[in-house]
């Protein structure tokens, strides 16, 4: 009887002085982000993908012209969806403007239609993979020339990752 | 038997949690946005239209040899008609019995543009504008000028002597 009674007494102390644990939670949070390419292919229409977009302009001074509105196909062949922005640059000797004038000239594409600048405005928003955007260029030539010299204009498609 | 003992602290354990996040983070690495740029290269020909126009076609200045007869310096005006600037050469042809000289002599005639820009004639073609501006581009197509003439000396004929003036506009 009394080694029952010193075990209850030992299981009661045991007890009393038994270690608490507290319940403790952390929170592990795990970023993960797609490496998703943005890439774009800017080509003629009739070429297909791949081929490098070109325009050889056919008129000369104070004349417009354009191409067909779906001539130029912009592809969004990565694997993200894409913002598309674009703009142009001035020529040797001519300034890109709104409007044409002597040693000034206009682009814009058309469907959609973008007045060209040299900054970089939206063509296209949220173009899903492997979605095309057909569009086409109109070109007013200057009026008048202080050179007959052959002119380059650059038009840049920037694609960024939505 | 001794013991050590390391209590982790609630702080350190909070440590650890980054150091493991970072860890994790370095596992699956911000996607850098890549850009992608396709250009198209627009080539343009102005196909410019060359052309210029005098207002005037003839002088007939009537003057006895070893005499100077001139123009008013702006009688005659040369325009850029085109749609391009030009320059513009000028040069003049040998009467039927005299030439063309830098001063008068026998059979030597001195023939000159005064103006806008001071030439003494010749059969060789000179420069008389570096650029005529095309019109509509604000600036100025045309220019005025006048003509001055220094009949010979002396001469082997009597006859009516002639000379054709010639402009000629080029794309710069």
């Amino acid at each position: 009887m009394k080694k029952l009674t010193a075990l209850f007494l030992m299981i009661m102390l045991a007890c009393a002085f038994a270690p608490t644990y507290q319940a403790q939670t952390d929170d592990l949070i795990l970023y993960m982000q797609p490496s998703g390419t943005a890439s774009i292919d800017v080509y003629n229409t009739s070429e297909g993908i791949g081929n490098q977009a070109s325009w050889y302009f056919p008129d000369g001074l104070g004349d417009t012209n354009s191409t067909a509105a779906d001539h130029y196909t912009l592809e969004n062949d990565g694997d993200v969806n894409v913002d598309v922005s674009v703009n142009a640059t001035n020529t040797t000797d001519w300034t890109l403007n709104t409007t044409a004038d002597h040693n000034k000239f206009h682009v814009e594409t058309d469907n959609p239609d973008v007045n060209l600048d040299w900054t970089f405005q939206s063509f296209v928003t949220d173009l899903a993979v492997d979605g095309t955007e057909p569009f086409g260029l109109t070109l007013s030539m200057p009026t008048t020339s202080s050179t007959n010299n052959l002119q380059t204009s650059t038009i840049t498609f920037e694609a960024t990752a939505v | 038997m001794l013991g050590v003992s390391i209590e982790v602290n609630k702080d350190m354990k909070k440590l650890i949690a980054i150091i493991i996040l970072g860890m994790m983070v370095s596992a699956f690495p911000l996607a850098v946005e890549a850009d992608d740029q396709q250009i198209i290269n627009a080539t343009f020909n102005p196909a410019a239209t060359v052309a210029i126009v005098c207002n005037q076609t003839t002088w007939t200045p009537s003057c006895a040899l070893g005499g100077t007869e001139a123009t008013d310096t702006a009688w005659g005006n040369l325009s850029n008609t085109g749609n391009v600037n030009v320059i513009v050469n000028v040069s003049a042809t040998n009467t039927e019995n005299w030439l063309l000289g830098s001063a008068p002599a026998h059979n030597v005639t001195a023939f000159n543009m005064t103006g806008f820009a001071a030439i003494n004639l010749a059969t060789s073609s000179q420069t008389w504008c570096a650029e005529l501006e095309a019109p509509n581009n604000g600036g100025q197509a045309w220019e005025h000028f006048g003509l001055n003439v220094d009949m010979p000396t002396t001469s082997s004929t009597g006859e009516n002597q002639h000379t054709a003036l010639t402009f000629t506009a080029e794309v710069l």
